[in-house]
């Protein structure tokens, strides 16, 4: 008997798995699937979870969205409600928002998904900034990782855009109010800003076509760009193997953990329902999003504690914070908008997007790095996301310095201008301690964590040596910080 | 001058005392008693003794009328330890009795707005929350739950104000509120109505994160989302044998 | 422990048990989620059911992984990640054929790029179509001389209305909620009017204002007046950035990120005693582009 036929009766006998799987690799090839995919080994630390949490937020708001595009209707058409909620039987509102409250208040569940799908979009963007700091902070940015840098500021932005778009489509007060801000900011850009807010929302505020814009940009272009970028992320990360941490036999060449199956599947799988899991609990226990209680936007309205959803809160404190300085030069000016409003995220995002390059500038490190520094290791590096962070903090909190005022009593102006002074004078001591605390953290004696090993080498025979617990701590050369 | 006001504080606070058993019937002229004694102890010392006002104590109260009387009264806002603080609801010290005779008294003092007649059951909900949003939301929030609102003033929450505070809230304007002489009787009946349907809804409570918004959800999201979920983190992308055991042969 | 053969070590009890405990909650907890859809009309127990359910799958699976015999710690070499001489040779050799061949027709190359670029602008037109042209149309409101303002169910305002400190949005009669034309129209003691605001067409007291904010375009709903001494107060907030601007004083800015006044409109009195307008604004109202200084 031929060996293709051997195989092939041996197949026969086996069981369901094995014969259904080999007719996939059989026509497609990829038969080294086994040893390529599944035996792929992925270190564990459990803050490298954090980019999974995000993945799988976003999966349960893909989930959950697809059933709410069912009911939604993105359109600024006028009609009258008369669905179940009393206090709004008979008021004119928009076929968008009508549609929000069918799937509240008419639709068996329905509140719930929605529930869910917004309590997923507040994690998703949060997990996607602590996986961010915690690949600053670890130097996972640096060769060959800058691209994948790139690609996830990039889909850091589209998850904003992803929320933004989102909550507005409900065309309620709250979030009809935020996009009058963004109408008025775009406005404010020289030269071209004008046009460009006509074109986008089509003429005058409101007009009649911004929801019905907005709709499809928020399930199927940013959505797209999203699942594209995830795929070159995580095929890149796929490609170069995931950075570890310094340890008893890890070393720039290797990677140390478990593999893909069963393990890392498993748990990996396990920590989506979780996310999942968590979502629905949120869902069903909390109200977020009332958009009852909002109203449709109507003109002339307003609400206290108009805030948007609070991954927007940094530019929200932006506007709130910026003094009212105005550039005026003949009939022309720089408006206040431009500057907190464009600007400053300008500042921010493009900030971002540089970091691998200005850290191989200011440390003239060009090597390859597999091995993760801990934050102490790299004082300078730690020091400016903390200063960075603090910013960005203090913005957050300015967007909600209302809040903050009616909560500890305090007259607004005071809350505005303590904010304002801690925008300013904050970073800077933030960076200085966080640095003087890094370097006595790195000088600190007695039993060291193996993470502070030097470095480890590999004999012919296999064995490894180096570890910390054989030498006195000394940083692999990153030319960071010190 | 605190001489002389002691004795008749001393001599009414007596009558004070033993008017506390409320005793039923009241001639008229009692009640005119009771009013004018209580003013002249808790009222005049602030707001003057014919209602005029007190430099840096009190305002005047002869813009007043009865429905402010009534309005502070019944909230707990008056009598007001401190006036440099905002006066804010509070429990009620007055007997049905005392409130009653007070705003006949101290509010004769002005020609302002009479006690409303309010019916929150005739009201039109719809109606009520477009007014609501329109005039009351910047200051009260959508919820009810009440904001600050600059110049170190609040706008207080509306979780316990009943259909005739509303009406008299309104045509006042207490505080830092201003008044809204356009609404008419029907209007306020369907804000009234507004308001205690969104007070049946507990807009304010713990799992609507008190009303407060996007702020407060955000929050809730970090606590009781993505901590939780970083705890989760932990335990699951630690192995269980540590991360620094012993390579092994895979199996 | 370690040592051992992993089919050979002893199970973890307890991980164990609570793995299976886990899975049987989740397996209750679709069961309960399925009966809540049906039967209850809170959807509190469809929403736990369900959150039980992946709670409990999650659990499981992880448990099962960490302590029942799947954790492991292996190592796995890294492929190098750079271009050996060999691929980088490979490469200039692909750039100097290219150049050779398709290279070769620079003329071509100039044209199609051209064509290119062409067609791109050609597109652009239909992307012109989403919005008209702007042409001063955020100049002019619905506001005439002689219009009524009138509240959002159409009542005009009589000037003789006797309570100051008051407050009310109005709109052009006839347009009611066209979002340029909201106003914001006050009724302070005529005294505490400055000369610049009576100027502007305040008329006994009676001031208006455009609601929106000149910051970024909420509505600037918030009054706070307190006429009462020692501490009184007349303020305009908006609810959004929280920009204060002086009623009695021309709505200038006094506080917050805003730094042009709301602009005011002016009134005058009708024959039958109602408020109108004395004509449109005098600027742009709310926030404004780059040229509209």
């Amino acid at each position: 008997m031929s060996e293709l036929a051997a195989s092939e009766t041996a197949d026969r006998k086996g069981g369901l798995v094995e014969r259904y799987v080999t007719s996939v690799t059989d026509r497609v090839g990829g038969g080294s699937l086994v040893s390529k995919v599944l035996h792929k080994v992925f270190p564990n630390h459990f803050s490298f979870l954090w980019g999974e949490v995000a993945l799988y937020s976003f999966l349960v708001i893909v989930i959950t969205g697809i059933y709410l595009t069912f009911f939604f209707e993105g359109s600024q058409e006028r009609t009258v409600y008369e669905g179940s909620y009393r206090p709004l039987q008979g008021v004119e509102v928009s076929a968008a928002f009508d549609s929000v409250m069918r799937i509240s208040f008419d639709v068996k569940g329905g509140l719930l998904i929605r529930q869910m799908h917004h309590w997923a979009a507040l994690i998703f963007i949060g997990a996607l900034a602590i996986h961010m700091a915690r690949v600053f902070f670890t130097g996972a940015f640096r060769r060959p990782r800058e691209l994948n840098w790139v690609v996830g500021v990039t889909l850091l932005v589209l998850g904003l855009a992803a929320g933004l778009t989102g909550y507005s489509l409900p065309d309620d007060l709250l979030s009809g109010t935020g996009l009058r801000i963004i109408y008025s900011v775009i406005l404010a850009i020289p030269l071209v800003g004008e046009r460009l807010v006509y074109l986008i929302f089509g003429g005058e505020w409101p007009g009649t076509d911004i929801i019905g814009r907005l709709y499809p940009v928020h399930i199927l272009i940013i959505p797209v760009l999203i699942g594209a970028l995830i795929a070159l992320h995580l095929g890149l990360v796929w490609r170069q193997k995931h950075t570890q941490f310094r340890g008893p036999g890890r070393t720039e060449h290797n990677v140390v953990g478990e593999r893909v199956w069963p393990s890392f599947a498993m748990k990996s799988t396990g920590l989506f329902f979780l996310v999942a899991g968590v979502s629905t609990t949120l869902g069903t226990l909390f109200h977020v999003n009332s958009v009852w209680l909002y109203g449709p936007y109507d003109a002339g309205a307003a609400t206290s504690f108009s805030q948007p959803d609070w991954y927007i809160g940094f530019l929200e404190g932006s506007l709130r914070l910026f003094p009212p300085w105005e550039t005026r030069v003949g009939g022309y000016m720089i408006n206040n908008l431009v500057y907190s409003g464009v600007l400053i995220p300008g500042v921010i995002f493009g900030g971002l997007v540089v970091v691998p390059w200005i850290e191989r500038r200011l440390t003239g490190d060009q090597a390859e790095h597999h091995l993760l520094d801990r934050p102490r290791d790299a004082p300078g590096r730690t020091a400016t996301g903390a200063a960075a962070i603090f910013f960005v903090t203090v913005l957050f909190l300015g967007g909600a310095q209302d809040v903050i005022a009616g909560t500890f009593n305090m007259p607004i102006a005071s809350v505005t201008t303590i904010l304002q002074v801690l925008a300013i004078v904050g970073p800077p001591i933030a960076w200085f301690l966080t640095w003087h605390v890094c370097r006595a953290l790195r000088r600190r004696p007695g039993p060291e964590r193996t993470e502070r090993a030097g470095a480890v080498t590999r004999d012919v025979d296999g064995g490894y040596h180096g570890f910390a617990a054989e030498q006195p701590a000394e940083p692999a050369a990153t030319g960071a910080g010190d | 001058m605190k001489a002389l006001l002691a004795i008749p504080a001393v001599a009414a606070a007596v009558a004070g005392l033993t008017s506390f058993g409320g005793s039923s019937q009241r001639t008229a002229r009692q009640q005119d008693d009771l009013g004018s004694d209580l003013y002249a102890t808790q009222c005049a010392s602030c707001h003057g003794v014919e209602g005029e006002g007190v430099e840096d104590r009190g305002p005047t109260l002869l813009t007043e009328g009865r429905a402010a009387v009534n309005f502070v009264l019944r909230t707990g806002r008056m009598p007001l330890a401190n006036p440099d603080v905002q006066p804010n609801r509070g429990p009620v010290r007055y007997s049905e009795e005392e409130i009653v005779a007070l705003v006949d008294y101290a509010g004769a003092f002005g020609d302002g707005p009479d006690i409303p007649d309010v019916n929150a059951d005739a009201g039109d909900l719809a109606n009520g929350g477009l007014l609501y949003r329109l005039n009351c939301a910047a200051c009260h929030v959508t919820s009810g739950a009440g904001a600050a609102i600059g110049g170190g003033r609040e706008a207080p929450p509306l979780t316990k104000s009943t259909p005739t505070q509303i009406g008299e809230a309104i045509l006042v304007g207490p505080g830092a509120m201003p008044v809204f002489d356009t609404f008419s009787s029907e209007d306020i009946n369907d804000v009234a109505a507004y308001i205690l349907d969104l007070q049946a809804q507990e807009t304010t409570a713990p799992d609507d994160f008190g009303g407060a918004g996007p702020v407060a959800e955000g929050l809730a999201a970090w606590l009781l989302g993505l901590l939780p979920l970083i705890a989760l983190t932990r335990w699951i992308g630690t192995p269980h044998e540590g991360r620094d055991a012993p390579i092994e042969e895979a199996p | 422990m370690t040592d051992e053969p992993r089919s050979r070590r002893p199970i973890n009890r307890r991980a164990y048990r609570a793995a299976v405990a886990a899975f049987t909650i989740a397996f209750a907890g679709g069961i309960v989620a399925a009966i809540g859809y049906w039967t209850d009309e809170t959807g509190d127990l469809l929403g736990l059911g369900l959150a039980a359910a992946l709670i409990g799958i999650g659990f499981g699976l992880v448990a099962w992984a960490k302590y029942l015999d799947l954790d492991e710690h292996v190592v796995q070499e890294r492929e190098p990640l750079t271009v050996s001489p060999d691929e980088r040779q490979q490469l200039r050799d692909e750039i100097a054929a290219s150049k050779e061949t398709v290279g070769r027709r620079p003329l071509l190359i100039g044209l199609l790029g051209g064509a290119f670029l062409s067609m791109v602008i050609g597109f652009v037109g239909p992307i012109g179509s989403l919005g008209p042209k702007p042409r001063g149309q955020r100049g002019r409101t619905s506001w005439r001389a002689g219009t009524r303002l009138v509240t959002s169910d159409g009542t005009p305002i009589e000037v003789e209305r006797t309570t100051f400190d008051q407050l009310v949005t109005v709109w052009p009669e006839g347009r009611v909620a066209v979002d340029d034309s909201q106003v914001v129209l006050l009724r302070v003691p005529p005294e505490t009017l400055t000369a610049r605001t009576v100027d502007g067409g305040a008329v006994e007291g009676w001031v208006a204002y455009s609601k929106i904010c000149t910051h970024a375009g909420c509505s600037v709903g918030l009054f706070g007046v307190d006429n009462r001494q020692p501490d009184t107060l007349r303020q305009l907030v908006c609810p959004c950035h929280q920009s204060v601007f002086d009623p009695v004083d021309g709505a200038r800015p006094v506080g917050g990120p805003a730094t042009r006044s709301l602009p005011q409109l002016r009134l005058a009195v009708d024959g039958q005693g109602f408020l109108v307008a004395a004509g449109d604004f005098d600027r742009v109202v709310g926030p404004v582009a780059w040229n509209e200084a």
